[in-house]
C-alpha cells in the first residue's frame, strides 16, 4: 500500500510563521504578570458534603441552559448579582479595555485625560534588543528554523528542540 | 488629632502614625497548602514556618486597586491598633486615576473604617514636596520609583507632577521574580510554585552589573576563575527559615541548592534594557533622559542634578551606579548629574508623607467626613484630575511658575559653568 507522505515530512519541517512567533511571545510576557503559577489551594475544600453549592449557579456562561428559555426575569436577577460580585474583583486589564473600547463608540465622552495611563508607557527603545540563548542565557548567534528562538551552541540546540520548539507550554 | 500615613504599595503597605515608627508589612493575604484551616493576612505571615508553595491573593493589579474585597480584608487586619474616628489617614495612591478602575477607597475609608479625614495623593508627590519644603535647591526634582508592579519617572516642580514627563515601563520586582523563577525552572528544579522563596532568592543573589559584557564573559569561565557563580542554599523550613548564598563547593552535601551564574546579573538587566526580554520600551536610564527631553527644556539641569531613587527594586547593588552612568552617557555634557542620597528607599516615600503630615502640608489637604458626605467622591475625583489636565487655568499657573525656576536653574547653570 501507498500512502501519502507529504504531510508527515511537513510535520518535521513545519515553520512557525511570524504571527504565530508574536503571539508565543506575548503570551510569555503576559505570564510574568501572573500572581501564581498554580491554583488557589483553598478553593475546593469542602468542609460539610451536605451543604450545597451556590457558585455554579452564578457562573456567567450556563451552558445547560437554551438561549430560547423564557426566563427573562430570572435572567436578570442572575446578571444583578453577578454584577455586585464583579464590583469588587474584576481583572484590570479587561476593564482598562473594556473602557478603552466604549471611548471609541462615544468620542464625546465627558471625562478627561483617560487616555493618560496610554501616554504615559515608555516608548520604544532606539536600541535594537539583543539576543540572548533561549536555554543557557549566554547571547545566542543562532536562530531556530523552525520557531525561532535563539541559541547559542550545537548542546543548547538539541536541549532545545527536546524540550521546547514546538511544543511551548508555558 | 493623629494623622495616620499608609502609603499603600503593590506588595507591600508602609503604615505608621505621623510621628511615630513605620510599619512595613506585605500587603498580600497568603494560603499555604500545608495549613487548609485559615489564611495568613498581612503580617501574619510570621506565624507560618513553612512558606513552600504560597498561594499570593494581592489586592493589587500592574499597580491599580483591583480587589476590593481583600484590600478591605488587609486594612481590617492593619487598622485595629489605630482609632479610626479619631485619626485623620493620608493615603498614597496611583500616579494616574485610570477612569476604568472604580475608586471606592473613599467610600471603604469613610463608610467602614469611619475615619474623620480622608487625604490622597501619589507618593511621588509627596517625595516631591517633602524635598521642595526642605531645601529651595530641591525645588525640581525627579523621582524614579521602580517598585514591584511597575517602574515610574517622575518630574516634579515645587511638588506639582510635570504631566508630559511621566513615563511609566512595565517591569518591575513582580515581572524579575516570576522571570527568575522561569529561568530556574527551565534550567534546574521547578520552583514555579515558590514565588515566595523565589523573591528572596532574587534579593539575596543579584546585583546590577556595571559592564554587561565583561561580566558575560566571567561567567562563562569554569572552575575558581569564574567569580561570579554562586550557589543559592534554598530553606529547608526547619534548620534555616530563609536561604543564603555561598561559594559552590566541591563536596557534596544534603542541602538542596540552585547555581546562580549569569542569572544574578541579566534579571536586573531587565530593568536597563527591557526589549531583551522582548517589552519594547526604554529602560530606565534612557527614561529618565526621554523624561527630561519632553519638558521645558529651562527644567532639564535642574531635574536632573536632583534625581530620587526609590522602590524596592532599586535595591539591588549597583543599581544606583548604573543609573548614573547610563543618565550620565545620555543627557547633554553642560548638565549635572546627582543622585540624592536616600537612607531607606522602600519607606522614602512614607517619611516624606509623614514629614508633610506633620507640619500639615500635605497637597490639596484633607476631605473631611462632612465634605464627603456632601460632595461624594466625585469631589475627589475632581480634584485629582486639576493636578493635570489642559485647561488654560493650570497652564497659566504652570508658566508663572516656570519662568520662577527658570531663573533659578539659570544661576545654577552659569554657576556649573564658572
Amino acid at each position: 500500500m501507498r500512502s501519502a507522505t507529504r504531510g508527515q515530512r511537513d510535520e518535521k519541517t513545519r515553520v512557525v510563521d511570524a504571527s504565530v512567533r508574536f503571539m508565543r511571545q506575548k503570551r510569555q510576557r503576559d505570564a510574568l504578570e501572573n500572581d501564581n503559577f498554580h491554583e488557589d489551594p483553598h478553593a475546593n475544600i469542602v468542609l460539610q458534603k451536605n451543604v450545597p453549592k451556590f457558585e455554579e449557579e452564578d457562573m456567567p456562561a450556563v451552558k445547560r441552559r437554551k438561549p430560547s428559555t423564557p426566563g427573562a426575569k430570572t435572567e436578570l436577577g442572575r446578571r444583578k448579582k453577578l454584577e455586585s460580585k464583579l464590583r469588587f474583583r474584576r481583572k484590570f486589564t479587561a476593564l482598562h479595555e473594556e473602557y478603552n473600547q466604549s471611548k471609541i463608540n462615544d468620542p464625546e465622552a465627558s471625562i478627561k485625560g483617560y487616555q493618560a495611563y496610554e501616554e504615559a508607557a515608555a516608548p520604544p527603545s532606539t536600541v535594537p534588543p539583543r539576543k540572548f540563548c533561549g536555554v543557557c542565557g549566554c547571547f545566542g548567534g543562532y536562530t531556530c528554523i523552525r520557531c525561532g528562538t535563539r541559541f547559542c551552541s550545537i548542546e543548547c540546540r538539541e536541549v532545545h528542540n527536546d524540550t521546547r520548539c514546538l511544543k511551548w507550554t508555558c | 488629632m493623629k494623622t495616620l500615613v499608609v502609603d499603600n504599595g503593590g506588595y507591600s503597605i508602609k503604615i505608621g502614625y505621623a510621628d511615630g515608627e513605620c510599619r512595613t508589612v506585605p500587603n498580600a493575604v497568603f494560603k499555604s497548602r500545608t495549613d487548609r484551616k485559615r489564611a495568613y493576612i498581612s503580617d501574619q505571615l510570621d506565624e507560618l514556618n513553612e512558606r513552600t508553595g504560597l498561594f499570593y491573593s494581592l489586592p493589587c493589579e500592574r499597580g491599580y486597586l483591583v480587589n476590593w474585597d481583600i484590600q478591605r480584608q488587609i486594612w481590617e487586619h492593619l487598622f485595629t491598633g489605630y482609632q479610626p474616628s479619631e485619626t485623620r489617614i493620608a493615603l498614597s495612591d496611583p500616579i494616574y486615576t485610570v477612569p476604568a478602575i472604580n475608586d471606592y477607597s473613599g467610600e471603604i475609608l469613610f463608610e467602614d473604617f469611619g475615619f474623620s479625614a480622608v487625604h490622597k495623593s501619589a507618593a511621588p508627590r509627596w517625595i516631591g514636596c517633602a524635598a521642595a519644603a526642605v531645601s529651595s535647591s530641591n525645588r525640581l526634582c525627579l523621582v524614579v520609583d521602580s517598585g514591584y508592579s511597575f517602574t515610574h519617572v517622575v518630574p516634579l516642580l515645587d511638588g506639582q507632577i510635570l504631566q508630559s514627563g511621566v513615563l511609566r515601563i512595565d517591569v518591575g520586582g513582580k515581572v524579575l521574580t516570576n522571570l527568575l523563577k522561569e529561568w530556574i525552572s527551565y534550567r534546574e528544579i521547578n520552583m514555579r510554585e515558590e514565588t515566595y522563596v523565589v523573591n528572596e532568592c532574587k534579593e539575596d543573589c543579584c546585583y546590577v552589573s556595571i559592564d554587561f559584557d565583561i561580566d558575560m564573559k566571567i561567567s562563562r569561565l569554569k572552575n575558581e576563575t569564574n567569580t561570579i557563580r554562586r550557589e543559592y542554599v534554598l530553606p529547608d523550613f526547619r534548620q534555616n527559615m530563609r536561604g543564603f548564598v555561598r561559594n559552590p563547593v566541591r563536596e557534596k552535601d544534603d542541602l538542596q541548592k540552585v547555581s546562580m551564574n549569569l542569572e544574578r546579573f541579566s534579571l536586573p538587566e531587565v530593568l536597563f534594557k527591557p526589549n531583551d526580554i522582548g517589552i519594547d520600551q526604554l529602560g530606565i536610564g534612557e527614561a529618565v533622559v526621554e523624561s527630561t527631553k519632553r519638558i521645558h527644556e529651562h527644567l532639564a539641569p535642574g531635574l536632573l542634578q536632583n534625581i530620587y531613587v526609590v522602590g524596592g527594586s532599586s535595591l539591588f547593588p549597583n543599581f544606583r551606579q548604573r543609573l548614573e552612568r547610563e543618565v550620565r552617557s545620555g543627557a547633554p555634557d553642560l548638565y549635572g548629574v546627582g543622585l540624592a542620597s536616600i537612607p531607606n528607599p522602600i519607606t522614602h516615600a512614607w517619611t516624606s508623607g509623614a514629614m508633610l503630615a506633620k507640619s500639615d502640608e500635605l497637597p490639596g489637604g484633607f476631605m473631611t467626613r462632612t465634605e464627603y458626605l456632601e460632595c461624594g467622591e466625585d469631589f475627589m475625583l475632581e480634584q485629582r484630575f486639576l493636578e493635570f489636565n489642559d485647561d488654560p487655568d493650570y497652564a497659566e499657573y504652570l508658566t508663572n511658575k516656570l519662568t520662577k525656576a527658570t531663573s533659578k536653574s539659570d544661576d545654577a547653570f552659569v554657576q556649573s559653568t564658572n
